[in-house]
């Protein structure tokens, strides 16, 4: 099942997503880049996909949140050349949101994947070891 | 310009040239020791002399005193002849397998924890991890003997630096501290606790005697250091300036700026961002286009800065900014890294090295001998990456 347009808000779309959760796109990470947040390059319909990926893969780093990336990194989620996505399912029950991540130094570390999440990445074959090195390194 | 990319083939997470010998560390962090003379043989055994040449020069040896009379001896016409014609043969790049048996592996200096970064200084070994920064001890003279190793820091550390008789390691978040160096041979063992001085430093580089801190900010900290001439040890001959403490100086935004500003007209909402340094060089991107800056860092006076005049006459964007993953300082220029390509950028223009994407990039811009030398580890190699212009 892909994801099924809920409701266009002012400040957002909700979806019904794959897996039955509800998905919110946030209008201000979408738009021109600018430095305070992060901006989907992606369209709405992509986006929520990348979270229904992300969650039939249980991308979950044991906080509430799911993770996301391509294979070997090779997709770019965000306007600034980001290649991850953080998915954050910790404000309310089953209602998520999330954004492009960019894993490079300088970011903080609430911001880049854990360890562990690389880990799973890299044994489900997901990526390669180049890739598990840049996101553990802080260099994607 | 002639290019010779030496490649082992094996898991590597990362690699240092140091004092004669090829240090590589796998994935399990285990340390190995090469002899660089027994890679020499090999190479001269299966490629022959011309390519040994090459290699002695551009990977093993080239710093000022090889480099002398090498340049001597490839101003014979037959020589470099011979040089060039083996450039041309090969398209430009000369590539060779390495197949060394590794003199030992080094318990000491391998570790259990995930390996972010090594720094090697006055034969102190620095193993910044995931989960603390390791100091050990590495002889030349017999490389693979075990030493032993002491935890010098319990945080994430991403980067470690030493130079003048002090080690700073970036935490990232959990700050940048600053060690000084303990030089009894006899009982080398850290006796100095790392002191925190500066809120955040994901990656460090030298400029000069002052160090750069890059942040989460569009600019590094430029951290003045301050010190003393000292004997470094006992029976050392020469003093050496060591450092105590730093000082930041908050000027480089506007020095940085005002040298920028010459060139073009600021935009509202355009902020200048420095993608790396090479030694005094800074790297700027700015409105799409990159210039480098010379700081002049020197001991008590102002910080000053000019547009490189070499590097910004002939310098073109390799690829979009926000494509630069990061860049390195060789003595050459620069060496930019991308999601799929590592670029090198000297004062003649840019360079591809490597087509691939890269697990880590290393330079020794502070090494005698691998001034140039570029080492890049891909998902199944280690690739060393010389050149030299004949």
């Amino acid at each position: 099942m892909a994801c099924e347009i809920v409701e266009v808000r002012n400040d957002m779309t909700e979806f019904k997503a794959c897996t039955g959760s509800t998905y919110l796109s946030l209008n201000y990470h979408h738009g021109a880049p600018d430095r305070h947040k992060t901006k989907w390059a992606l369209a709405r319909e992509e986006e929520c996909g990348v979270f229904c990926h992300a969650q039939e893969q249980d991308w979950d780093d044991g906080d509430e949140n799911l993770w996301s990336i391509g294979q070997n990194g090779s997709l770019i989620y965000g306007k600034t050349q980001e290649r991850m996505a953080f998915f954050d399912g910790s404000n309310a029950s089953d209602t998520w949101h999330g954004f492009p991540v960019s894993g490079r130094s300088g970011t903080s570390n609430r911001r880049r994947p854990p360890q562990t999440i690389a880990q799973r990445w890299l044994n489900q074959g997901h990526i390669n070891k180049a890739t598990y090195e840049r996101i553990v390194s802080g260099r994607l | 310009m002639i290019h010779l990319d030496a490649v082992l083939r094996a898991d590597v997470r990362d690699a240092w040239l140091y004092k004669g010998v090829l240090l590589v560390w796998d994935r399990q962090n285990r340390a190995f020791v090469y002899s660089l003379d027994d890679i020499q043989a090999q190479i001269l055994r299966d490629y022959g002399p011309e390519v040994a040449a090459l290699a002695n020069y551009c990977l093993w040896r080239n710093d000022w005193r090889t480099a002398n009379s090498t340049q001597t001896l490839v101003s014979v016409p037959a020589i470099r002849k011979a040089l060039r014609d083996l450039g041309a043969s090969a398209g430009g790049t000369i590539s060779v397998e390495l197949k060394p048996q590794p003199l030992a592996i080094v318990g000491s200096l391998s570790t259990e924890k995930h390996l972010l970064d090594v720094q090697i200084y006055a034969n102190r070994v620095y193993l910044a991890t995931t989960e603390a920064l390791f100091e050990s001890y590495i002889k030349p003279e017999h490389p693979a003997d075990e030493r032993e190793t002491w935890p010098l820091l319990e945080h994430r550390v991403a980067d470690v630096e030493a130079r003048h008789g002090a080690v700073f390691a970036a935490a990232e978040e959990d700050g940048l501290w600053l060690s000084t160096i303990n030089f009894d041979e006899d009982a080398w063992r850290p006796v100095h606790q790392p002191e925190r001085v500066g809120e955040e430093a994901h990656r460090l580089s030298w400029t000069h005697r002052s160090l750069l801190a890059y942040t989460s900010q569009p600019l590094p900290d430029l951290l003045r250091t301050q010190g003393h001439d000292v004997r470094p040890h006992g029976n050392a001959r020469f003093t050496a300036f060591a450092i105590e403490s730093v000082e930041q100086d908050t000027s480089l935004g506007d020095v940085v700026s005002s040298t920028l500003a010459d060139r073009r007209a600021r935009m509202p909402d355009d902020v200048p961002v420095a993608l790396g340094n090479s030694n005094y060089r800074l790297l700027m991107a700015w409105q799409e286009d990159w210039q480098v800056i010379d700081l002049r860092a020197f001991s008590g006076q102002a910080l000053k800065a000019k547009p490189d005049q070499g590097f910004n006459s002939t310098l073109q964007p390799p690829v979009p900014s926000n494509a630069v993953l990061q860049t390195y300082g060789v003595q050459s220029g620069f060496v930019v890294e991308t999601f799929d390509s590592v670029h090198l950028i000297t004062a003649s223009g840019v360079q591809l090295l490597l087509n691939e994407q890269a697990a880590r990039v290393r330079t020794y811009p502070d090494s005698v001998r691998h001034k140039d030398v570029v080492s890049v580890m891909t998902d199944d190699a280690l690739h060393l990456l010389g050149h030299w212009n004949v």
